[in-house]
């Protein structure tokens, strides 16, 4: 294990990945290149964390890789094991994760994953597939799409008309919008939409 | 934010369930503000783009007026 704790002081933290951790094949990104970016972020987990930063942004970033690949959010034991580090300190991260760096939202009065935008962790009315046959939930509308623009393919939103129940899908095909039918809105205005993202 | 099938079905649900009608407006409009909000979250270094950054990705998309003020209150 690389030891990268300036002027040789020990760490705080080790983390370890287990060998499947470490397999990046098949991420895209949105140029639809492969994301050697998360690879060397998902490399730098075997050096020690010199900070309670550092561990969130790389568990931020590996929450959502996990939610990109699977569609579903990891459990607090899914990230205490593959940082090697202990459940409290996943919670932690977590809280802070969504108190002070706005990254996530947690199910309230909990520390399990409710939203990392665009991604839902629970189903909602809006199902996202991809054409390579990932799937996910989006929040919203917009985070439906927002799934799919993040992630650099092609696929569909699927929902209702909130009002009559009609299907509706929304395709994206050569990253362009292909059937354009429906509208959307916006019942809450822009200054608002954080004082209750779940109503949002 | 919410799909719907046309702006009268907008109205009907807005009228039968007391919501003020905000925003409607067409999905290629949201196509494109939905690529750029989001477009920074697999970085490793993310945070939340700041209210400046966020209000000219409205202002590109031409998504201007009081209703998409986000710093409005």
């Amino acid at each position: 294990m690389l030891d990268r704790s300036p002027g040789g002081r020990p760490p705080t933290r080790r983390c370890r990945l287990r060998d499947r951790d470490l397999d990046c094949t098949g991420i895209q990104e949105p140029s639809g290149l492969v994301d050697n970016r998360g690879c060397r972020i998902l490399r730098s987990m075997t050096a020690s964390h010199r900070s309670d930063q550092d561990l969130d942004l790389d568990i931020r970033l590996w929450i959502y890789r996990h939610l990109a690949e699977h569609g579903s959010a990891p459990s607090a034991l899914d990230i205490a094991e593959s940082f090697s580090i202990e459940p409290p300190e996943v919670d932690d991260s977590l809280l802070r994760l969504a108190k002070e760096h706005d990254a996530l939202v947690l199910v309230p009065g909990t520390t399990s994953i409710w939203m990392a935008e665009p991604f839902s962790a629970v189903p909602t009315w809006f199902r996202v597939h991809g054409a390579d046959d990932r799937r996910w939930w989006g929040n919203c509308i917009w985070d439906g799409l927002g799934i799919l623009g993040l992630l650099g393919v092609d696929g569909s939103v699927e929902t209702r008309c909130p009002d009559c129940g009609w299907p509706i899908r929304v395709q994206i095909q050569n990253g362009g919008l292909q059937d354009a039918t429906g509208v959307v809105h916006f019942a809450v205005r822009a200054a608002r939409w954080w004082r209750d993202i779940g109503f949002t | 934010m919410l799909l719907f099938r046309a702006e009268e079905h907008v109205d009907r649900w807005c009228g039968q369930r007391g919501v003020p009608k905000g925003a409607a407006f067409q999905l290629a409009e949201l196509w494109r503000l939905a690529q750029h909000w989001y477009d920074d979250r697999l970085d490793h270094d993310w945070r939340r783009k700041s209210v400046a950054e966020r209000q000219r990705i409205l202002d590109s998309i031409g998504l201007t007026g009081s209703f998409w003020q986000i710093d409005g209150e």
